[in-house]
């Protein structure tokens, strides 16, 4: 499971973090334990990075997540991953990863 | 359907001549607009009683506190925070308050400097979202958002990158005519094809190249623009959106679609009567959807439309005539008035670098703020020459 804000009033999730529920503007936000599950929708490998300190960690897998739970995510990838793959997202140091979900 | 607008119009477009890198303040790249509108208008800070700014390395400074460092004394002022949007969401409000006389000559003005380093202090304090979703991702920034989506629209509508590439390159042609653009080479398109990978898919002549600089022009009635002597255009339409279709997975579709047939109804005009054309470019497949959106080709076909049409000045689709973005650099917001200021310029025949003969009716769009998975401003506008 992986957390993100679920709204208590309409049940709506959410990230980026927001501060008002985005559907229905209740202060009813919630941290909870969601579905790590999505589709993979599109991928770049990152090859140039505007702060120097990801210099030696380039080139970089990324790809954007649908999460079954709702939000889009822009998410590290463990390996290189075809579009419409099934991924398990999981949360480490501040940051998600995608895998193929097995 | 929105008033029209009357006998506002739009004169005096001004280029400050870009640099890749400045010490200077955007405060420094703004009043060089001023004073290049006044030696464009001969209308000075007595003149002017409308300023609207659009800027995103002001640091501390507004418009409001920016009154008493340029002299002014203005009875309306206003800040755009849309970017690549802003030249024309300027318009949209400058035209209402002269409209309606809370204004009389206002004077809308973008740019931003550069320091070295500048554009990673620019990402981030860009936005929350970009902040807390994109820049711990590899601090990629618009390039990295901007490959997701241009990935997505390739593997949906089949476009390769040759396809973008004859946008590029004919837009360095524009650039080569144009004597403010950074870019001073030609580019053929294998050596677009062949330029290193910033990330997949997009290589090096997909991305701007952020400079500082500054754009500007003055908004006023007609007889105002009669009166000192000035070429002027008029505005048939105008148009913005923002965060449209929030639920779409990958963005492959712009605001601009909910409202092109609106701004065309008010225009009073199809998309074909137009004489140019200025679309956002800070990449490609942003400039593809904001003319399959507007109603230029269908979705999805803007691939077949490049191939058909030649995008230069001189062509039957003339297309970003200054070169835009890609080929004249990006002064961060003053990349949103570029367009604008170049249509103005064409219709009024006063165009820097080639002229397109007979310029009547063009059409402007604008793009801007990309948080982490979509752009979420747009903007267009129909303008017509006033001679
Ligand atoms: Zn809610």
């Amino acid at each position: 499971m992986i957390r993100l804000q679920v709204c208590n009033a309409c049940k709506s999730t959410h990230y980026p973090e927001r501060d008002i529920c985005p559907s229905c503007w209740r202060d009813t936000l919630d941290w909870q334990q969601v579905s790590p599950l999505g589709r993979l929708t599109t991928s770049t490998v990152l090859h140039t990075s505007v702060k120097p300190e990801w210099a030696d960690k380039l080139p970089l897998q990324l790809g954007l997540v649908k999460l079954d739970a709702g939000p889009n995510i822009l998410t590290f990838l463990s390996a290189s991953l075809n579009t419409g793959t099934l991924v398990t997202l999981t949360f480490n140091d501040g940051v998600f990863t995608a895998k193929e979900t097995l | 359907m929105s008033m029209p607008f009357d006998d506002v119009v739009i004169a005096a477009p001004v280029s400050v001549p870009y640099q890749r890198f400045s010490d200077k303040r955007a405060n420094y790249w703004l009043g060089r607009a001023l004073s290049m509108l006044r030696e464009t208008s001969g209308m000075g800070p007595k003149d002017i009683d409308g300023l609207s700014v659009s800027s995103f390395t002001l640091g501390p400074d507004s418009a409001a506190s920016l009154t008493q460092h340029f002299g002014l004394s203005p009875r309306w002022i206003s800040q755009e925070v849309t970017g690549g949007a802003s030249g024309i969401t300027a318009l949209r409000k400058a035209a209402r308050a002269v409209q309606m006389g809370d204004a009389n000559i206002v004077a809308c003005i973008a740019g931003d400097t550069n320091p070295k380093g500048g554009f990673t202090d620019l990402l981030d304090s860009f936005s929350t979202d970009m902040s807390a979703a994109s820049l711990p991702y590899g601090a990629g920034g618009p390039n990295a958002s901007f490959a997701l989506i241009t990935k997505a629209y390739m593997a949906k509508y089949g476009a390769i990158r040759a396809d973008f590439g004859l946008l590029a390159v004919s837009q360095r042609e524009n650039a080569l005519a144009y004597p403010n653009a950074i870019m001073k080479k030609p580019l053929a398109l294998e050596q677009y094809l062949n330029s290193k990978t910033i990330a997949s898919p997009l290589h090096l002549f997909d991305c701007v190249m952020p400079c500082a600089g500054a754009e500007g022009y003055l908004v006023m009635q007609e007889k105002t623009a009669r009166e000192y002597g000035l070429p002027f255009v008029k505005i048939r339409a105008t148009t913005e959106r923002h965060n449209a279709y929030a639920s779409d997975n990958v963005q492959l579709r712009t605001g601009l679609a909910v409202d092109a047939d609106a701004l065309w109804a008010q225009a009073g005009l199809p998309p074909t009567d137009m004489n140019l054309v200025q679309t956002y470019d800070d990449y490609p497949v942003i400039s593809f959807m904001q003319l399959e959106d507007l109603g230029f080709c269908d979705k999805g076909k803007a691939k077949e439309f490049v191939n058909r049409h030649d995008f230069t000045t001189s062509g039957d689709f003339p297309h970003n005539t200054s070169g835009g973005q890609l080929s004249g650099g990006q002064a961060g917001a003053a990349g949103g008035f570029l367009g604008i200021v170049e249509a103005v310029r064409q219709l009024t025949g006063t165009a820097l670098g080639m002229q397109v003969e007979n310029a009547k009716f063009g059409l402007v769009s604008g793009f801007g703020i990309i948080n982490y998975d979509k752009g979420l401003s747009c903007a267009a506008c129909v303008l017509e020459s006033g001679q």
